[in-house]
């Protein structure tokens, strides 16, 4: 597939990339259209950076659907200072984080992914919820925050039937072998 | 590690696959009609040459029930935090599980909407 489009490090400018997701999208496209972007060289393959937004993307939509929400969930990839800031927007009423099998603040190096709270929670769900796409996203990513919002785009705590959606924050910097910064940096 | 023989044309992929001894939660992240990628973010005890029996959940096109697979082991791949394995896929003697792997090989492969 050609690039659809590139965020390259030569730029000395912020840009961003803004996909708008139908929830009603086949996901093989969302998968296309992910795959189509060239990615600044980060800490981590870019292989890991799609694996994680998918994962965090497939949450979203199942979410929408769930609701009978039509608005689209916004992706936003946005190349600053040598950083790809990832953001995830959606409309999917938010989740309660009591019933994931770990805590949203949860340092993701100390969980113990064989504890039972994670097999109770994916056979719960039929397997079809793994519970792991934060515990993912915060592995890939240095940086991981998740809010709720209310119908005024305000944050709130969850709350069932007032919270609208969550955003979700995602960066991770340069590659360690300095390609990226001195990219970015326009040398 | 071993290597991969594939050669007909992998595609992106995105379904849950759940290593049925242990239940161990993994992605389909590449399809062939030969074989697939699969990643687990726990590790698993296997090598090149091994079969082992997955249970596929394709969320995204609802015309596919869940259907097991057996996959042998092409390729080990540890690549933190990730563990993946290159398979190649067993004989299906079960028809309507063969019907959702090709389904699923379809979907993944098919034209874009």
């Amino acid at each position: 597939m050609e690039p659809l489009e590139s965020l390259q490090m030569n730029e000395k400018r912020s840009r961003t990339i803004r996909l708008s997701v139908n929830p009603r999208a086949d996901f093989r496209d969302v998968i296309r259209t992910l795959e189509a972007i060239v990615l600044p060289p980060v800490r981590v393959s870019d292989e890991h950076v799609r694996f994680a937004v998918l994962e965090l993307l497939n949450n979203s939509i199942r979410a929408h659907k769930e609701k009978g929400e039509p608005r689209d969930i916004s992706v936003d990839l946005t190349l600053t200072n040598g950083r790809l800031v990832v953001t995830i927007r959606d409309f999917g009423g938010g989740f309660d984080p009591e019933k994931l099998p770990y805590g949203l603040e949860e340092d993701p190096a100390l969980l113990d992914l064989h504890s039972p709270a994670f097999e109770e929670y994916q056979k719960r769900n039929g397997f079809k919820r793994f519970g792991m796409g934060i515990y993912i996203a915060k592995k890939t990513f240095d940086e991981f925050r998740l809010i709720f919002l209310d119908d005024r785009d305000k944050p709130m705590a969850w709350t069932a039937g007032k919270t609208t959606g969550t955003l979700i924050t995602l960066s991770v910097g340069a590659r360690l072998d300095g390609s990226a910064s001195e990219a970015a940096s326009g040398e | 590690m071993g290597s991969e023989q594939r050669k007909d044309l992998r595609v992106p992929s995105y379904a849950k696959a759940v290593l049925v001894d242990g239940h161990v939660p993994g992605y389909i992240r590449d399809l062939s009609s030969s074989g697939c990628q699969v990643a687990f973010i726990l590790p698993v005890s296997v090598a090149v040459g091994d079969v082992i029996s997955v249970q596929v959940i394709a969320e995204h096109d609802p015309t596919i029930a869940p259907f097991h697979v057996r996959l042998r082991i092409r390729r080990v791949i540890e690549d933190p935090p990730w563990h993946s394995l290159g398979t190649q896929v067993e004989t299906i003697r079960d028809p309507k599980e063969a019907e959702a792997f090709e389904k699923l090989v379809s979907y993944y492969s098919g034209p874009a909407t």
